[in-house]
């Protein structure tokens, strides 16, 4: 009876555990093996191990450098913009004014809709030959001629960062505002006796009160920005010649696309390991266990 | 305790097994028993309102007549049919019934993904009515004699045509082109971007290198490759054609958007009036009707080439195929044979406007513009393009790798010689190791069409 009840706490994991074997730990491990394999759908009979030839195939791809670049245009410029105006917003919502709630819950709402729905609308606000952003700019005489922002090469990308940053400020300001909202008032009304500034208050109280909200929401966006490909599959696809391709939607197109899995897994392998590095050198970076200790 | 752990237990059980069962309907009974209803589905790769609505009737129908069988419709668009049919076929979940395209074969044949047919062609009773083109080429040119067995029967046949918006020519003064050097020049007169007019509907994207390959091969008189399996790109005057053809969008004379065009875009762009030019399958003259008024267009013969001639892709646009796992192969059959009946045959194709299947025996029957396009089949100057192969590589070519290479040359990141290098070594290789393992099989040949 006792022996039973010591391993009662395994009894109650068992399942969760059994459901991450079959949807996360199988699905990984069958990709660590696909990825040194020739492991070509459209050759269902000549599967078979080709030691690190797709890592060759990855990485002599000329594609792999301006994937790279982009991967990192994206990740640094989208996550940044979302902090940034994601802060500012939580900032202006953080005093009560008439209509708070309200306005509140329309500029949360993008976080509440899928992307999906936020790839095709703006495929089609942006359309060049029929969306309405492109007949309003013309019509009001901003531009003199049609802008293909996603056609031409050197936009595309940046379109869809934009697209991103649009969908992903509320997840900030949902945190930080949030985490601010747990600052006691006190310490405002004590530095406002102390005679501090708008400036210092910032600093030295709110900011160094969500430091640790800030470093987590970072950490956690970066991966998720760097891993999320459905925009851009949705957006371009990818192209125009894989101009707003990065790593994680390359690596879709891939194996959806190209039905390349043995390349799609060799990619997923090498993405895994610069996430990895990137979590590592981040945690050390910002003292991460240490974090929020005042 | 006992009790705790116990319903601890089950209710883990229970979270598991909801998370991974499967809907296990119907799963392998034998078609045909009398009072077992059987149901089959059905994948249709290309679907636009028309077809679907063609195909609810034409299921209705046969639900009626067979009270036993049921028929579930399934679609799938066009850009994404290949791939997705490629993983239902590696998971072993293909439809009983599916459209194929005549290409895909050379992937899904050799995979082992389709069930043959030909016991039952063999034995079908409507086939002596079948059009000399279908039985000959359809049917033992394009299936027995390459893979030994039938593996589809067509749907209809369809030739490549051109739309031109007949407003706009008379507008410009434009007599209609019939060469490829008009098509050209009226590509560059019709362009005005003000107006928000361009001259051609060009295809940049999924599948657009067939539209390029299409004007390369009136150069290399239909030919695809040389006697030793190289790939025609290599020659000098492929590389000015390309150079020819990709210079509609180079230099404007197409929406610069369109580098991201695929069927459906290009066909939006000559129906919305955007593009002046589309070069198309017949299918597309019923989207035209319903969305253009019928005195600003119309659908000409495919341009001759430099040498007079007409290179033309002609053949069974689908085919209704079965796969291999299918749970209900007898059933699946007889609704591609009640698919095929001639009257069924001849409905679907006046309201698909392509060239049915079977010969015209009571006259009239075939809708005004598609007596056009079997005449122009039957022109003595008409020829049939040879293919692009049979190799299995085939379905990666023209999925991913084809499209990629253009629009990096569109682009400016990459030379003409460069692009054409890449696509010709590719397709040689795939043709020459092709060749190495059917010795008896040679090169894609020219032949000349008899619809009648």
């Amino acid at each position: 009876m006792k022996r039973i009840k010591s391993k009662e706490p395994y009894f109650m994991l068992a399942p969760s555990f059994l459901l991450l074997c079959i949807f996360l730990v199988y699905p990984l491990l069958s990709s660590f093996l696909y990825a040194f394999q020739s492991y070509k759908l459209t050759a269902p009979n000549d599967i078979a191990f080709n030691g690190i030839n797709n890592f060759k195939a990855v990485f002599q791809d000329s594609n792999f450098g301006l994937i790279l670049k982009n991967s990192f245009i994206w990740v640094v410029l989208t996550v940044a913009g979302q902090f940034i105006l994601g802060f500012i917003l939580a900032l202006a919502l953080r005093r009560p004014f008439p209509g708070r709630n309200f306005y509140q819950a329309i500029v949360f709402l993008p976080w509440a809709i899928s992307s999906f729905v936020v790839g095709l609308t703006f495929r089609w606000l942006l359309n060049a030959e029929y969306g309405p952003v492109n007949d309003l700019l013309l019509k009001l005489g901003i531009i003199e001629n049609k802008i293909y922002f996603l056609s031409d090469p050197k936009l595309a990308l940046y379109t869809v960062i934009l697209t991103m940053t649009w969908y992903g400020i509320p997840f900030f300001a949902i945190m930080l505002l949030a985490a601010m909202q747990s600052i006691p008032e006190d310490l405002y009304e004590a530095a406002d006796i102390d005679g501090a500034g708008i400036w210092s208050k910032f600093w030295h109280i709110t900011f160094s009160y969500i430091k640790q909200t800030i470093i987590l929401t970072l950490l956690l966006r970066t991966i998720w920005v760097f891993a999320s490909a459905d925009l851009i599959y949705i957006m371009t696809a990818g192209g125009p010649a894989n101009s707003s391709s990065i790593l994680s939607s390359y690596m879709f197109m891939k194996a959806y696309s190209t039905l390349d899995y043995g390349q799609a897994s060799a990619i997923g392998l090498f993405f895994m390991a610069l996430l990895i590095l990137f979590c590592y050198l981040f945690m050390k970076a910002t003292k991460f266990e240490k974090a929020g200790n005042f | 305790m006992l009790k705790k752990m116990a319903l601890g237990i089950l209710a883990g059980v229970l979270l598991v097994t909801s998370a991974c069962s499967s809907s296990g309907s119907n799963e392998g009974k034998s078609s045909g028993s009398k009072n077992e209803k059987v149901e089959i589905s059905f994948l249709d790769v290309t679907p636009s309102p028309d077809r679907t609505k063609y195909f609810n009737e034409i299921i209705a129908a046969f639900e009626e007549a067979n009270p036993d069988i049921k028929v579930k419709m399934e679609t799938v668009p066009w850009d994404q049919a290949f791939n997705k049919l490629t993983m239902q076929g590696a998971s072993k979940t293909m439809p009983d019934v599916m459209n194929m395209y005549p290409a895909w074969l050379n992937t899904f044949v050799p995979a082992g993904y389709l069930e043959p047919l030909t016991a039952d062609y063999d034995a079908w009773s409507d086939k002596e009515k079948l059009t000399s083109f279908v039985s000959n080429i359809t049917m033992e040119e394009q299936q027995r004699k390459l893979y030994k067995e039938i593996y589809y029967m067509p749907d209809a046949l369809m030739s490549g045509a051109l739309f031109v918006r007949k407003d706009w020519f008379a507008e410009a003064n434009l007599p209609l082109p019939t060469s490829w050097e008009e098509i050209f020049a009226a590509s560059e007169k019709l362009t005005d971007p003000a107006k928000n007019r361009y001259g051609w509907a060009f295809r940049g994207a999924r599948a657009g290198f067939d539209q390029v390959f299409a004007y390369i091969t009136s150069v290399t008189g239909g030919e695809t490759y040389e006697k030793d399996g190289t790939s025609v790109l290599f020659r000098p005057e492929a590389l000015e054609a390309f150079v020819k053809f990709t210079d509609i969008y180079k230099k404007g004379w197409a929406p610069k958007d369109s580098i991201n065009w695929g069927y459906q875009e290009m066909v939006q762009g000559f129906t919305s009036g955007v593009t002046g030019m589309l070069n198309q399958t017949t299918e597309v003259i019923g989207a035209a009707k319903a969305t253009l008024p019928d005195e600003a267009w119309t659908v000409i013969p495919w341009p001759k080439g430099a040498d007079g001639k007409r290179y033309i892709g002609a053949g069974a646009n689908w085919g209704y195929s079965v796969s291999k796992d299918s749970k209900h192969k007898e059933a699946s059959w007889k609704f591609i044979a009640f698919l095929s009946t001639p009257e069924n045959n001849l409905k679907y194709s006046n309201a698909m406007t392509m060239i049915p299947i079977f010969k015209n025996e009571g006259g009239s029957a075939v809708d005004g513009p598609m007596q056009g396009f079997i005449d122009t089949l039957d022109d003595p100057d008409s020829y049939l393009v040879a293919n692009l192969g049979n190799f299995p590589e085939l379905g990666e070519f023209r999925e991913g790798f084809m499209d990629a290479e253009v629009q990096k040359y569109l682009l400016n990141n990459q030379t003409a010689e460069q692009t054409l290098k890449n696509l010709g070594d590719f397709l040689t290789k795939a043709q020459q190791k092709y060749m190495k393992e059917n010795p008896d099989a040679g090169v894609p040949q020219v032949t000349k069409p008899e619809m009648k």
